[in-house]
């Protein structure tokens, strides 16, 4: 069993995002060196791997996110639909709303349910009022929250549970119809009945958009995703189905790493 | 590969191990003490293997209880995975041949007193030693992890095949004689006892098989 290169099952002929060569730096720091990984369209991909190992700076180089941050640069070509996304002339914005983000801490903005949902919308120039309204019933209940909120939209977002604002800013993000949806430890704060809502709703997210999932759980990774992917300082080591990750990993690494040998 | 963080983790592993290679050693010598009643017409040596037998039960359950407990709550992956579903499978194996070694006491029990062994049951210590060496050998691999060992096995299995169609021959000539037909028929089953045996033995290097490389090779797969 050799080490040295990552063990990546056959390159899925469906990607809808394919990084190459890719390395990203904080300053003089390499927090990612050279990783190569395909995102197979409408699949699950978990990342996983423990702390600093560099899945959350992957998670955002691939909507850009990481350009927020001055001394961070990200090298090598992130192609959505064939197209890089770092390339000249490509708008950040129009990246983020195809590539959406929803992070570990539910952040809705203390605004009322409806607003919330809506402010993508507006944001981006929506004026017509039946449009708007539309988009947000469609986007709470592709975000399973419809039901628990149709009768108080007009209230505060910071009135729901924890659960329901995760809910709520996966709605957010779905109404400015994104292809693909990156989650940062999306259920890390949540209760297991309010996990096991923001699990199943992955499930079916996966029939619509491509998901790219970060966490620590790896029981949550062997239920939600299709492939996985394991990162260790900096560098992909595996990635696979999600099935043969969790039962015969190739790589020596992964396998002490997602049996509880060291991370 | 390096211990679990959890050092109980690690421990519950051990111990389930260590419960299974117990049964294990057991088992050959419940197989090597049976022959040896069947051999010598020693009738006590034969209750002393039906008595054994009771903790190789007790072994079985306790072995399949740890390993569900260490699946509801330790939830393992990988090699640990396939190490806990290969003990339960394994118990299942060793508990059998302890049943069978059971039936070659009870054999040696009703077998006519003479001074000396047949011809055909002259053939059956042959044949346990072969199939009691292939079960010791499954262990060596599965306390080794190593598949190459586990490999070994099979091809010894012909070999206790080849036994046993010898000894239906002999006794076919044996029991010519009707007056030898129920001893005839005590050795015929003796040496099917042992060819489950090695079937066992083998059963169990194919465990080792999927727990060390992930790989099914079960009826001829693999």
């Amino acid at each position: 069993m050799t080490e040295s290169k990552p063990a990546v099952a056959e390159a899925p002929t469906n990607a809808k995002m394919e990084t190459r060569n890719v390395n990203v730096f904080y300053g003089s720091n390499q927090a990612i060196k050279d990783v190569d990984l395909d995102i197979a369209d409408r699949s699950v991909t978990a990342l996983i791997g423990p702390s600093g190992c560099g899945k959350s700076t992957y998670l955002r180089a691939l909507n850009r996110m990481n350009d927020t941050i001055d001394i961070c640069r990200v090298e090598g070509r992130i192609l959505l639909d064939g197209e890089d996304i770092y390339g000249r002339g490509v708008d950040p914005v129009e990246v983020r709303r195809r590539v959406g983000m929803v992070f570990q801490k539910s952040n809705p903005f203390p605004k009322s349910v409806f607003d919330n949902v809506a402010f993508g919308l507006r944001i981006g120039g929506e004026k017509d009022k039946d449009v708007i309204a539309q988009r947000v019933e469609e986007s709470l209940r592709g975000a399973a929250l419809w039901d628990e909120v149709k009768d108080r939209l007009q209230s505060s977002a910071l009135g729901l549970s924890g659960g329901q604002q995760q809910r709520l800013c996966i709605a957010r993000c779905l109404a400015v119809w994104p292809e693909v949806i990156l989650m940062d430890e999306p259920a890390s704060a949540l209760d297991p009945i309010a996990t096991a809502k923001i699990e199943e709703l992955i499930r079916e997210l996966r029939e619509q958009y491509t998901i790219v999932i970060v966490t620590h759980s790896m029981q949550q990774a062997a239920r939600v995703s299709d492939s996985t992917a394991f990162f260790y300082m900096g560098e992909l080591i595996e990635h696979d189905e999600t099935e043969t990750m969790f039962t015969r990993p190739a790589k020596k690494r992964t396998e002490e790493y997602i049996s509880g040998r060291f991370g | 590969m390096r211990g679990h963080t959890h050092q109980e983790f690690e421990t519950e592993l051990r111990n389930l191990k260590d419960r299974l290679l117990a049964m294990g050693g057991r088992c050959e010598h419940m197989i090597a003490d049976a022959i040896r009643a069947f051999e010598e017409r020693d009738e006590a040596l034969a209750r002393e293997v039906i008595e054994a037998d009771r903790s190789m039960d007790d072994d079985e359950v306790l072995v399949d209880e740890q390993a569900v407990r260490i699946l509801a709550l330790r939830q393992p992956v990988g090699r640990d995975l396939r190490f806990a579903v290969a003990a339960v499978k394994a118990s299942t194996d060793l508990e059998r041949i302890g049943d069978e070694a059971v039936n070659i006491a009870e054999r040696a029990i009703e077998m006519e007193p003479t001074d000396r062994l047949s011809l055909p049951g002259s053939k059956l210590p042959e044949m346990a030693g072969r199939a009691g060496a292939m079960l010791r050998n499954a262990l060596n691999a599965f306390v080794e992890e190593d598949a190459s060992k586990a490999r070994h096995v099979f091809q010894h299995d012909d070999a206790v095949d080849d036994l046993y169609t010898e000894v239906m021959g002999l006794c076919l000539d044996y029991m010519k004689d009707p007056s030898r037909i129920a001893d005839g028929m005590r050795i015929c089953n003796c040496a099917k006892y042992l060819e489950r045996i090695a079937d066992h033995a083998t059963n169990i290097a194919e465990m080792v098989i999927f727990m060390v490389e992930g790989r099914d090779v079960r009826h001829g797969k693999g």
